[in-house]
């Protein structure tokens, strides 16, 4: 009862700031949620490399590519992301890079666009589909955004009786200059 | 006056009740499907390679280990303390005659078999371990502080009687390390052991009539992993009986003197309820379990026939430890003789059968509490529910995986840091540990691969990372303090939480 009541207080909390105008002060990166045990883990990867060209009037003009480091895996327990950082997972040794590159965006309802992207981990990719939102800051601004994925699909661990296979990824980017 | 209609319905009943009842005596009947022991295409891929690969042990062929001749499994009786033994009871066991206590023509049913395994389980493969006198007197319960049940035996070994009016003591049986005496006298049979072997091996040597070849010997025989450069075993065994006795003094009951282990590095005994879910044998994860046959050849191979192996040409129980003796002279123990298949197959089915006791720790909010801690905390990835292991392998610190066994094994990629030597330098040192389930934690003790810690609490205690921590486990040959480290997880909980965790934990 505890977990649903979290996880329908992380949901809300999603939701208001997705169509919440103000954006946040700072990019927060790429972060992740899955569900292990009845519990949910939140993990982070850093070392975000961007390549963004947003036009939130003509979104299909834009480019968004983004990748970050596999070995920068963090979700609190350092063993574990060592773990996750090896063959089975990750293995950052030889997929040093996940990328993900935009095939196309649509605009949505306010400042909302959705954008099929194809997202590389391991050697494997796929499109998904990523809800995100534009918060413009002066010439800059921010893109935060979340999609789901089955871990499986990329082949990251096994099946589990315990290890959900659904991963939520919430993604908050500092966009460059418009490009208007 | 019966109709024809009432005599058809009649007859047809009959037929019905005639049919069910074969049907029934169909469903009790049990034909065993018994594998065959010692089978070269299953040993091929039963055994993981040695860190040292060259060593890697080549078991003794098929043609060989069927010449040897079978055991004969004979009816044992309970050694009772000093005291404790029923009136007349030793006066009647100079009476009986040996009797054949196995035999497979009478099994009938699946109980039948489980029953028969047990008697295989408690029988004895050597007489010699334990003296007669020994066993009688009072300073061997006194000095090794030997656990007696509530009915007042040990029941770690039993009396056979090879003739009449010859009573031996047997040793060496399964139950030797697997039976475990609780604090209140009850007996778990399969669970982690608790009789103290090398401290009554240390009060052995200490007799000054037992010469120090003999303690050498011991060592080297059981222990040594020659191919190693600089083995610490091979060096232990040229030391004096003192070094030896220090060594041995420094194991505590729940690890064992067992061969190809180490007195330097010992194996915790593993608790063999719910082996049957586990997809690795030995701490090392040595041998794969894939069916019941590799339970066998377990068995097999860990009650004598691996005294026979080569290890890159060291036989340990070799002549010379050089030269296979011809089959059925092996000197080393349990090396002479061979189970039968019926009885290696009645013996997995008993300890496949094995249950745990009931838990006296009940759920309630403290350990819901301390569940959550156990997920939150990560236990969960590798003490997956229900068999609280994910039954991987993950390598010890300054192994390397061979690549290959990356597609082989179950390999879940990271040391927890624990102390590498038993699985780097000892006959059975695959390089892996295997992650131990941790049901039934609550009866037993001591914990970590070598025993070093002998509670829960003890393992989740920041403190034993400290050089100045006196291990409640084992402890080191003449080693008085030293750091627990390895598996450091749980450590940096608040008192509370870690009281939960480990309320939870002594409920599985």
């Amino acid at each position: 009862m505890m977990i649903r009541l979290l996880s329908f207080l992380f949901l809300g909390l999603l939701c208001r700031l997705l169509n919440n105008p103000e954006a946040p002060e700072q990019a927060s990166g790429v972060t992740f949620q899955i569900r292990n045990a009845g519990i949910v883990v939140t993990g982070s990867f850093s070392d975000l490399k961007t390549n963004i060209h947003f036009d939130p009037v003509r979104p299909e003009a834009s480019s968004l590519a983004a990748t970050v480091g596999a070995a920068t895996i963090r979700t609190g327990i350092t063993l574990r992301d060592t773990h996750l950082q090896k063959r089975g997972y990750f293995d950052a040794e030889h997929f040093p890079r996940i990328k993900m590159v935009a095939k196309r965006i649509q605009k949505g309802s306010n400042n909302c666009y959705v954008g099929l992207f194809d997202l590389t981990i391991l050697s494997v990719t796929k499109p998904v589909e990523v809800f995100f939102c534009y918060y413009p800051k002066g010439n800059k601004g921010h893109l935060t955004g979340q999609f789901r994925l089955n871990r499986q699909d990329f082949g990251l661990g096994s099946t589990s009786l315990v290890l959900s296979n659904e991963v939520m990824v919430l993604i908050d980017v500092e966009t460059g200059p418009l490009v208007r | 006056m019966l109709t024809l209609p009432m005599i058809l319905l009649f007859a047809g009943l009959m037929i019905s009740c005639s049919s069910n009842t074969e049907q029934t005596a169909v469903s009790n009947a049990f034909v065993p499907d018994i594998p065959r022991t010692w089978d070269s295409t299953a040993l091929a891929g039963f055994d993981l390679p040695l860190a040292t690969a060259r060593a890697t042990p080549k078991q003794v062929s098929s043609s060989y280990y069927y010449q040897l001749p079978e055991r004969v499994i004979y009816k044992s009786y309970p050694i009772y303390a000093p005291g404790r033994e029923p009136k007349d009871y030793w006066a009647w066991l100079q009476k009986q005659e040996p009797r054949q206590a196995f035999d497979p023509a009478k099994l009938k049913t699946e109980a039948d078999w489980i029953k028969a395994g047990e008697l295989v389980f408690d029988a004895s493969i050597d007489t010699a371990v334990f003296s007669l006198q020994e066993v009688r007197s009072n300073a061997f319960y006194v000095q090794n502080r030997m656990p007696i049940s509530a009915a007042g035996n040990m029941p770690f070994a039993r009396y056979v009687v090879l003739k009449k009016g010859l009573i031996a003591v047997g040793g060496l049986g399964c139950n030797m390390c697997h039976t475990r005496v609780m604090p209140d006298g009850s007996v778990i049979k399969g669970a982690q052991g608790n009789l103290p072997e090398a401290r009554r091996v240390a009060n052995i040597f200490r007799n000054p009539h037992v010469p120090k070849e003999a303690g050498q010997g011991f060592v080297r025989n059981l222990m040594a992993a020659p191919w190693l450069t600089d083995d610490p075993h091979t060096r232990l065994s040229h030391q004096s009986k003192e070094k030896i006795i220090a060594a041995l003094d420094a194991m505590p009951p729940g690890t064992m003197l067992r061969q190809g282990a180490g007195i330097l590095f010992p194996p915790q005994i593993p608790d063999l309820i719910g082996v049957k879910d586990r997809q690795f044998l030995d701490h090392t994860g040595l041998n794969r379990q894939r069916t019941i046959g590799d339970l066998m050849r377990y068995a097999a191979l860990n009650q004598g026939m691996d005294n026979l192996a080569s290890y890159a040409g060291f036989i340990p129980g070799g002549i010379g430890a050089k030269i296979l003796p011809p089959p059925g002279k092996g000197l080393a123990p349990g090396s002479a003789f061979r189970y039968s298949d019926a009885q290696l197959y009645a013996l997995a089915r008993y300890v496949y059968s094995l249950k745990p006791p009931t838990n006296p720790n009940r759920v309630n909010a403290l350990t819901r509490q301390g569940e959550r801690i156990f997920a939150q905390q990560g236990c969960v990835t590798c003490h997956t529910p229900p068999l609280f292991t994910n039954n991987m392998l993950t390598p010890a610190d300054g192994f390397t995986i061979p690549e290959k066994q990356y597609k082989q094994y179950p390999i879940f990629d990271i040391s927890v840091g624990t102390n590498p030597d038993y699985t780097l330098k000892t006959r059975r040192g695959t390089g892996y540990y295997k992650v131990p389930s941790l049901k039934g934690v609550w009866y037993r003790g001591p914990f970590l691969h070598d025993g070093s810690l002998a509670s829960l609490e003890d393992v989740l205690d920041a403190r034993r990372l400290r050089d100045d921590y006196v291990p409640t486990g084992f402890k080191g040959a003449g080693i008085r303090t030293r750091a627990v480290k390895g598996h450091e997880f749980g450590l940096d909980l608040k008192a509370k939480d870690r009281l939960a965790l480990i309320a939870y934990l002594k409920t599985l």
